[in-house]
């Protein structure tokens, strides 16, 4: 992650009034929104709009109405000089089977514009990257899914975007194959200096790589912003003993905390205190007591509730 | 840092940015065409797509190697003058000979080139990249263009030469029929354009490489057959009509035309064959040409008509 450094950028896309209308079908209705530059989540449920808004950025469909800059650049105007600049990753299948990864993804590197000598150095190091290394020379039609997953994402890399936009990643991986695509996202975000911009519908992923997030539903901005204030810390210190929970929580009711037991758990509100306070208040009583601390905590939300209380 | 790699997890070298040239869309455009020029000979693909591509650029040469031995043979074994000047196949009639194997390699390629992509989805990853749609559509059909010359343009030079080595008095021979050449190079491209435009417009509406190939075969061979039973029954005028709309017919045509070699002409009830058919029905020369760059523009315009809804 980005820790500790704030850097003020332009926003890598931004969106004004943004809105796509299909016959009978209002499929993003006045979006208006600055995505930041980092690693940033598009949430919606599927259907919302997500693949709508990427292919309008990466200007293959025109917008009904409203404007959008990619980059700083008009889709409308600019789309090529866009398409330069930024990958993309489709969720589906996209790949030729009787091609060696090899020889697609340099032929996907010339195709943006990388001289042939480049297109091939930046080919093996870029599958090197995403850890193919001798299967790169078969046949794509023989690769598991976790494989062409990397290649798709190796066709998107090649040619240094500044801008990645990845449709659902994750599609189809199994667990250890979805870990390993997060950590290489998050590493394109932060190391490689690549903006991403990854649509995705489970939150768990997106809470995990993303650093701000852009929420749809029904071609409709629900909200923007850094995840923090999504996933911000809630008013709650969680205390949770091994034993004596009752005794712990009779004593911080005493000591003027508002506290309650929820099971094993003593929760302490933190609203119109000062977080730092209560929590000695609470690490004294534990050691005044003797208990056997499991842990405090400031309890989180996480995307899952967000979308619970929606 | 990085804990020890599991298997098949990624190894992190050290990314390294790029900031050297971006060669941008004619150069994309390059690259692509040469990619499916290769295709067109089912390069870079399965066995069966080279069997049949040299398999019928072999067909096609066959004229061509027939004219090289006579020309050896007239420079070195017979005795001068013999046969002088014989040529195995005259330049306008090498296509009546060579249509039908164009026809079956348009059919058997095109799908290579546009199927393929359509077929995987990879168009996105095209599209996706700094080309205009028309500019895909474009290298495919220029792509086929070019591998047809290997049946055109490449049998017809070799014809050429062999003529030419097989002449008693070369410089004679080559001053008589140099005045070919512009023609043969001219002809090749635009009879080949014929065949690959539309060949490219049928494989981009056939997903299915079979549907493709029948598709392809009877736009070209049907009207063919049909043109010439028909034009024979019909009136002058409207016989006119059902030629200029067959692409055999008119890129027959246009070769009669660019080595100012029209058939005798004949009444069209007893005219034999297209090239008589063609004759028969006195269109201006300049007709023809302009019927077969329509042909051209309205297949290229309907396929990248036909990309514009694409994803």
């Amino acid at each position: 992650m980005m820790a500790g450094v704030t850097v003020v950028r332009q926003p890598v896309v931004s969106l004004r009034g943004l809105t796509k209308e299909y016959p009978g079908v209002l499929a993003l209705d006045g979006l208006v929104a600055d995505v930041p530059a980092g690693v940033v989540g598009l949430i919606g449920a599927n259907g919302a709009g997500k693949s709508t808004l990427m292919k309008i950025l990466l200007g293959l469909i025109p917008a009904s109405r409203g404007e959008a800059t990619v980059l700083g650049y008009d889709p409308k105007t600019d789309g090529l000089k866009i398409r330069e600049m930024i990958g993309y990753m489709p969720e589906h299948d996209c790949l030729p089977t009787d091609m060696s990864a090899t020889h697609f993804v340099m032929h996907m590197a010339r195709m943006s514009g990388l001289p042939p000598k480049e297109a091939r150095e930046r080919t093996a190091e870029t599958l090197r990257h995403v850890g193919l290394f001798e299967e790169r020379y078969r046949h794509i039609g023989g690769y598991s899914t976790g494989m062409k997953q990397r290649v798709k994402l190796a066709q998107a890399l090649v040619h240094d975007p500044k801008l990645l936009f990845l449709d659902e990643p994750t599609n189809g991986l199994d667990p250890n194959g979805r870990d390993d695509m997060l950590g290489l996202i998050e590493r394109t975000g932060s190391q490689f200096g690549i903006s991403v911009i990854m649509s995705s519908h489970l939150l768990g992923e997106i809470e995990s790589v993303c650093s701000a997030l852009v929420v749809i539903d029904a071609g409709q901005l629900v909200q923007a912003g850094a995840i923090d204030d999504f996933t911000g810390a809630s008013g709650v210190l969680v205390v949770e003993v091994d034993r004596d929970h009752e005794l712990l929580h009779q004593r911080l009711v005493a000591a003027g905390l508002t506290a309650e037991l929820a099971g094993n758990d003593v929760v302490v509100t933190l609203e119109g205190t000062e977080p730092g306070t209560v929590q000695r208040t609470v690490l004294t009583h534990v050691a005044d007591l003797q208990l056997p601390l499991v842990r405090v905590a400031r309890q989180r939300h996480t995307l899952t509730d967000l979308f619970r209380t929606r | 840092m990085q804990p020890p790699a599991r298997s098949g997890e990624i190894y992190d070298l050290g990314y390294r940015n790029y900031d050297g040239p971006r060669l941008g869309r004619r150069y994309a455009i390059r690259s692509l065409t040469t990619l499916s020029l290769r295709n067109t000979f089912g390069l870079g693909r399965g066995a069966w797509p080279k069997v049949i591509a040299f398999t019928l650029v072999g067909f096609a040469m066959v004229p061509a190697l027939v004219q090289l031995v006579i020309g050896a043979l007239q420079a070195f074994v017979f005795d001068a003058g013999q046969g002088d000047g014989y040529q195995f196949v005259r330049p306008e009639e090498y296509y009546g000979f060579v249509q039908v194997i164009l026809v079956l390699f348009v059919a058997a390629m095109a799908s290579e080139l546009v199927g393929n992509d359509r077929k995987n989805n990879t168009l996105p990853l095209y599209f996706s990249r700094p080309i205009h749609r028309s500019d895909y559509v474009l290298a495919k059909v220029g792509a086929l263009t070019l591998g047809l010359q290997m049946l055109t343009l490449v049998p017809q030079l070799l014809m050429f030469l062999g003529s030419w080595f097989g002449a008693s008095d070369q410089s004679a021979w080559f001053a008589d029929n140099i005045g070919d050449l512009p023609a043969i190079v001219v002809s090749s491209v635009l009879f080949s354009a014929e065949f690959a435009a539309i060949a490219i417009l049928i494989a981009t509406f056939a997903n299915r490489r079979a549907f493709a190939l029948v598709s392809i075969l009877g736009a070209f061979l049907l009207t063919l057959m049909t043109t010439a039973i028909v034009a024979d029954l019909l009136p002058r005028s409207a016989a006119r009509v059902v030629m200029l709309l067959s692409p055999i017919y008119v890129a027959r045509a246009v070769t009669f035309v660019l080595f100012d070699a029209m058939p005798r002409v004949r009444p069209i009830e007893f005219a034999e064959g297209p090239g008589e058919q063609i004759a028969a029905v006195e269109l201006p020369g300049l007709v023809w040409v302009a019927a077969l760059l329509a042909h051209v523009a309205i297949a290229v315009a309907f396929a990248i008509r036909r990309y514009r809804d694409t994803i």
